[in-house]
């Protein structure tokens, strides 16, 4: 029983990824949960690290949108596979909401995030893909969330995320939130640093020290 | 580039829709035989094609329509419903061009169809994921605030516990030391406090199973008891009971199951529960049957009373925690149904099953089986 992921196993569970092979993806994940692989490990270790390379493999033109888009599909069956463990523990007194900002398909990130937050203690409530600004306001007004997480995959969606960030710090200006995605990589974090409270996130290892504060 | 020379030669174009493009490209007879496929058709179908009638390869669900259809040339290209290789029919958008003997069949996926069913397909399954994380999570927070709950109720019943039974005690004792002092009225007051603290006693230790029960630490002390013994203690509860309405209570135990394996409290806590329930519920001068009987499956003890019965939908919720809120005793105090739902958790505990008969108008019969690792015929 070990808490690793072995090189061998994340390059099996990376290939029956790309091959769209979703039983194959499923019986590595029961292999390294039964071999005593805690969730953040899985996280980090085999679901991120898959679905980075997978996004470098669609950028470099070697995958098609198709793969991509099946590789998503079987990671997010893969968090379901593993989901009622996220959610086991005590009462959790803490909230965070993480959404992705209108018009953003990518939720795969966000939901992960908002399960890390299960994960440390915290109920993270997920809003998933796409939330039009409306109802995030109505959610943090219904929830009160201690913190809020915008996730951005696509730069050209930064204005969305601007408009959502107005909104939020004006309504809720001591509400911490945590702005986080691969849309990141590209640049934005200048036009976020006027926004107070707010907090650019680049990895899953930023995450958990801010979440453990 | 001349005149004469094409944009596109034609040798090229044939093969590249013979060799390359995602066009199913059909030469089929006059007699409706396929004579050409290229190899995207092949692929598409995973059917060699060539020498198939083209009727083999499409789904059609109306066996009576005119095959020759498929034949004619239409002005627009024309849907035509194609087995494929996956085992999903796919649609396809053909267009006929007759031929000399024979006419060529090109079909189409419509492109834009399928971009908008991929893009639906994408949002459905995030929202049918996302609606899958918010199920499994508000399954959580539910035992989570359960867990909660049954810790308060637990709490609260055991500081309950003390100063209820410091008013029975001193209700008790003033009964007995003061009854020659005290007026008749303020008797009966007294008395009512005894009765009333005694009722809320009944309650708090309900609670305090309940929580254990819901907790999972239901715990068994088993040890040889006496069946008889159980059965004298329960009736001793209820004696009082039955006495002031005038209510018999009839004991015929089978002989052959003398000592059980069990936690002798908490069994006969059950059949107090029963008997006395069988009491409240039985008309004045009326009778409770209490009975056993030894099978090689196991031992079954009964309660029977002839009182109002229950019907269909009383029976299916009479073993919920609460769901007797509503109900009222004969004598006009509110039951919160805990008593069942304990006894249940009990016998099941011992490996035996609570069951209930009854009719309305007729009466019930409240029975629990256990199991033959219960007993001990002596």
């Amino acid at each position: 029983m070990s808490d690793t992921v072995s090189e061998t196993q994340y390059l099996e569970f990376l290939d029956a990824l790309l091959a769209g092979d979703r039983i194959r993806c499923t019986r590595t994940v029961q292999e390294l949960m039964a071999g005593g692989v805690g969730l953040r490990m899985l996280y980090v270790q085999v679901f991120q690290r898959a679905m980075y390379r997978v996004g470098e493999l669609w950028e470099q033109q070697r995958i098609s949108v198709a793969v991509e888009h099946l590789a998503t599909a079987i990671v997010e069956r893969m968090l379901a596979l593993v989901q009622a463990q996220v959610f086991t523990g005590p009462y959790r007194e803490r909230k965070a909401i993480i959404a992705c900002v209108a018009d953003e398909y990518h939720q795969l990130g966000g939901r992960m995030v908002a399960d890390f937050f299960e994960l440390h203690g915290w109920r993270g409530y997920f809003l998933g893909a796409n939330t039009p600004l409306p109802d995030l306001m109505r959610l943090i007004d219904e929830r009160q969330p201690d913190m809020l997480g915008l996730s951005l995959s696509i730069y050209f969606n930064l204005p969305a995320l601007l408009r959502a960030l107005d909104a939020v710090t004006t309504a809720y200006s001591k509400l911490p939130i945590l702005v986080g995605g691969q849309a990141l990589r590209w640049g934005g974090q200048k036009a976020i640093e006027p926004y107070p409270n707010v907090t650019c996130v680049a990895s899953m290892d930023d995450l958990e020290r801010i979440i453990v504060q | 580039m001349t005149l004469s020379e094409p944009l596109i030669p034609a040798e090229i174009g044939r093969q590249f829709l013979c060799e390359c493009a995602n066009v199913v490209v059909l030469r089929v007879d006059n007699d409706g035989v396929i004579s050409f496929a290229n190899r995207y058709a092949k692929a598409f179908t995973g059917l060699t094609l060539e020498g198939c009638q083209l009727t083999d390869m499409m789904v059609n669900f109306e066996p009576e329509t005119d095959p020759d259809q498929w034949r004619r040339p239409s002005d627009t290209p024309r849907m035509v419903n194609v087995r494929t290789v996956a085992g999903l029919p796919q649609t396809l958008y053909v267009t006929v061009i007759p031929v000399l003997n024979a006419f060529i069949w090109f079909g189409q996926v419509d492109g834009e169809e399928q971009e908008r069913l991929r893009r639906e397909v994408l949002v459905l399954n995030h929202e049918s994921s996302q609606m899958s994380r918010e199920l499994v999570q508000k399954n959580a927070e539910l035992t989570q605030l359960n867990a909660l709950k049954n810790q308060f109720l637990g709490m609260a019943a055991h500081d309950l516990r003390k100063p209820t039974g410091l008013i029975l005690t001193y209700a008790e004792f003033l009964l007995e030391d003061a009854a020659d002092v005290l007026p008749a009225e303020q008797l009966q007051q007294l008395e009512r406090i005894r009765s009333a603290a005694d009722r809320m006693r009944g309650l708090i230790d309900d609670f305090l199973d309940v929580s254990l029960i819901e907790a999972g630490k239901l715990s068994l002390n088993t040890g040889w008891a006496d069946t008889a013994q159980i059965v004298d203690n329960a009736r001793m509860m209820v004696d009082r009971a039955a006495d002031k309405r005038n209510i018999s209570i009839r004991v015929s135990l089978d002989s052959g199951a003398k000592r059980l394996w069990v936690d002798g409290p908490k069994i006969e806590q059950v059949l107090t529960n029963l008997l006395s329930n069988a009491v409240e519920h039985s008309p004045d001068g009326g009778q409770v049957s209490i009975g056993s009987r030894l099978e090689p499956t196991g031992f079954g003890l009964w309660v029977e009373d002839h009182g109002p019965g229950l019907s269909a939908e009383q029976q299916n919720r009479l073993f919920q925690a609460f769901a007797g809120q509503t109900n009222r005793k004969p004598g006009g105090e509110r039951s919160i149904g805990l008593g069942l739902m304990i006894a249940k958790k009990i016998v099941e505990a011992h490996g035996g099953q609570l069951q209930v008969e009854s009719t309305p108008e007729k009466g019930s019969l409240f029975g629990f089986t256990l199991p033959p690792t219960c007993l001990a015929v002596v």
